[in-house]
């Protein structure tokens, strides 16, 4: 979403009394799955506060800045920026973009916003030009309740467009779209692979994505090229809502869908290095990938 | 006095040039390995814990494990998983006490409810057919206006699309019958592209089965059967040379931004 409007600072001068609201703090499974990978690592929270500009002066006072209890919003964000960081495979066999480029996309500091927590339910998120202040993102109670990590990570880089694309509002809507006001976005069709993993860049020509549909896909990469490491809990409601927004939310279908129809969806992680058992190893290794490394030559 | 004047200009001059041609921002620290603890959940012990013929009672008590094991579980440990539906769909009255679960959750536990019906599907019992057409067909909330944010019909939506999933996983002529008649008559288009998807996918690809959904179906649905899967494991160049095909024949390049 999408607005221009004073910035948050002045209306907490005119409504003081504002300025203590938090969202409720509540556990989400996909949370608590996410938080035992990382637990709260030190360097990464201090990275990604930089990285993706989440300031104290917004994010303390109640939303958690310096809290490691994964009920807490800022810890939350922590979630979605580790899984934008870290979280898809990154090998060659699909993802229509690496998680270098999703965190790019969706980062505060490159693209000059900056997020901050809000106490409202009318959206996930907004994004504000700024007037006196920064651009800025909001993020709101909706990302943060009875929402996994991944999809608010998805929110991240739909939001990050609206900023990037400040002229872009979403539009009308597809036949038989579940919007009864406008919510949709064009496609912009690219081949897989066409743009390197790695340099995919908003902004740049040839590089535009609507909102939606850099959401689309970076939900689907999430459910179909995640790390081992990535709960259920996380990739299974990434496959459903991308799958929803395309139908919904997208005007001229792309001719994909995400996932297969198999109602409990086999682990994808491991069956794409089955499938590239036949490539050189290096190229389905990561950082990590002592575990991967092994696997594959298991299968090898 | 002139000098250190220069020196001072020097250092304003390389101060504004350093706020000007501001460096990249620093890449993310290397990844530390995963910290995850093993799950302390053997899915496949719960389920081998149940008498042969285990009450619904007990297979409450089970579920209430297993499920939220499973939720939590991480790709790379998922084999277990399956291994453990296998023996519960063995259970007499497993298909009952799914549903009890899945009725007994509140309205707006959508991922529970949608992961419910996954693990019903997911066992492929012809006696949970009943209740996958009774969820399919369930009337969906009305469109809401609710902005960017997504409505209850959205979540509803979700739900219905993994029980029609689960009605075409049982790969019989009823179950044909039952999900071609979801892509014709379903309220929702959500549900019909997913009967579309299901039919296609439970019948591995073959173009006969795409032939005879282009023979019963409105135009307006063609390009869904002709759709192309994202998947892990896909390979990339039969990718795209399928969804150029497709390109060629329902695609538009028209854009309005």
């Amino acid at each position: 979403m999408r607005w221009f409007a004073p910035s948050l600072s002045a209306l907490l001068l005119l409504a003081p009394g504002l300025a203590g609201a938090v969202c409720d703090n509540t556990r989400e499974t996909g949370d608590d799955d996410v938080w035992v990978v990382h637990n709260c690592w030190g360097d990464f929270r201090t990275w990604s506060r930089d990285y993706f500009n989440l300031q104290e002066d917004h994010w303390d006072g109640g939303w958690g800045w310096t809290s490691c209890d994964s009920t807490r919003a800022f810890p939350k964000m922590f979630n979605a920026e580790y899984l934008l960081t870290y979280g898809l495979l990154d090998h060659s066999l699909g993802p229509w973009h690496s998680d270098t480029d999703y965190r790019t996309w969706a980062s505060g500091t490159v693209h000059g916003f900056r997020y901050e927590p809000e106490d409202d339910d009318d959206a996930f998120a907004s994004a504000f030009a700024g007037f006196w202040n920064t651009d800025r993102v909001e993020m709101k109670c909706p990302s943060f309740n009875s929402r996994s990590p991944g999809l608010r990570a998805g929110t991240m880089v739909h939001e990050a467009s609206h900023v990037t694309y400040w002229r872009w509002s979403h539009q009308s809507n597809p036949p038989g779209s579940n919007c009864s006001e406008d919510c949709s976005d064009d496609w912009f069709w690219h081949d897989l692979g066409n743009i390197a993993y790695g340099k995919l860049r908003a902004g740049q020509s040839g590089h535009k994505h609507s909102m939606t549909q850099i959401q689309i896909e970076f939900l689907c990469d999430l459910a179909e090229f995640h790390e081992p490491w990535v709960p259920f809990s996380v990739h299974n409601p990434a496959r459903s809502e991308a799958n929803s927004r395309m139908i919904n939310r997208i005007r001229n279908f792309p001719g994909w869908t995400c996932g297969n129809a198999r109602p409990l969806h086999a682990p994808i992680a491991w069956s794409a290095i089955t499938v590239a058992s036949a490539l050189p190893l290096a190229t389905v290794t990561r950082n990590w990938g002592g575990v991967i490394a092994s696997v594959t030559l298991a299968l090898l | 006095m002139y000098a250190s004047a220069k020196v001072a200009l020097a250092m304003l001059v390389i101060a504004l040039l350093a706020a000007c041609g501001r460096d990249a921002p620093p890449a993310p620290p290397d990844q530390h390995p995963p910290q995850q603890p093993p799950n302390p959940v053997d899915p496949v012990a719960i389920v081998d814990a149940l008498p042969a013929d285990a009450s619904a009672e007990q297979l409450h008590e089970a579920l209430n494990t297993l499920l939220p094991a499973i939720y939590r579980t991480p790709s790379g440990d998922f084999s277990p998983v399956f291994d453990a539906l296998g023996r519960l769909r063995d259970q007499p009255r497993v298909v009952e006490a799914l549903m009890q679960r899945y009725e007994s959750l509140p309205t707006t536990e959508y991922q529970q409810r949608i992961f419910t019906i996954q693990v019903l599907g997911e066992l492929r019992r012809p006696d949970a057919a009943a209740a996958l057409r009774a969820i399919t067909w369930s009337p969906l909330p009305p469109k809401a206006s609710t902005g960017e944010l997504l409505s209850p019909r959205d979540f509803e939506e979700m739900i219905r699309v993994q029980a029609v999933r689960g009605i075409a996983y049982l790969r019989t002529e009823a179950a044909d019958r039952e999900v071609t008649a979801v892509m014709l008559k379903h309220e929702s288009k959500t549900v019909q592209v997913a009967a579309i998807d299901a039919y296609l996918w439970n019948h591995e690809g073959d173009p006969e089965a795409a032939d005879r959904l282009r023979k019963i179906l409105p135009r307006e649905l063609h390009p869904f059967v002709d759709a192309v899967r994202v998947h892990g494991g896909m390979d990339p160049q039969s990718f795209n040379e399928q969804i150029s095909t497709w390109r060629k024949k329902w695609g538009t390049t028209e854009v309005t931004r």
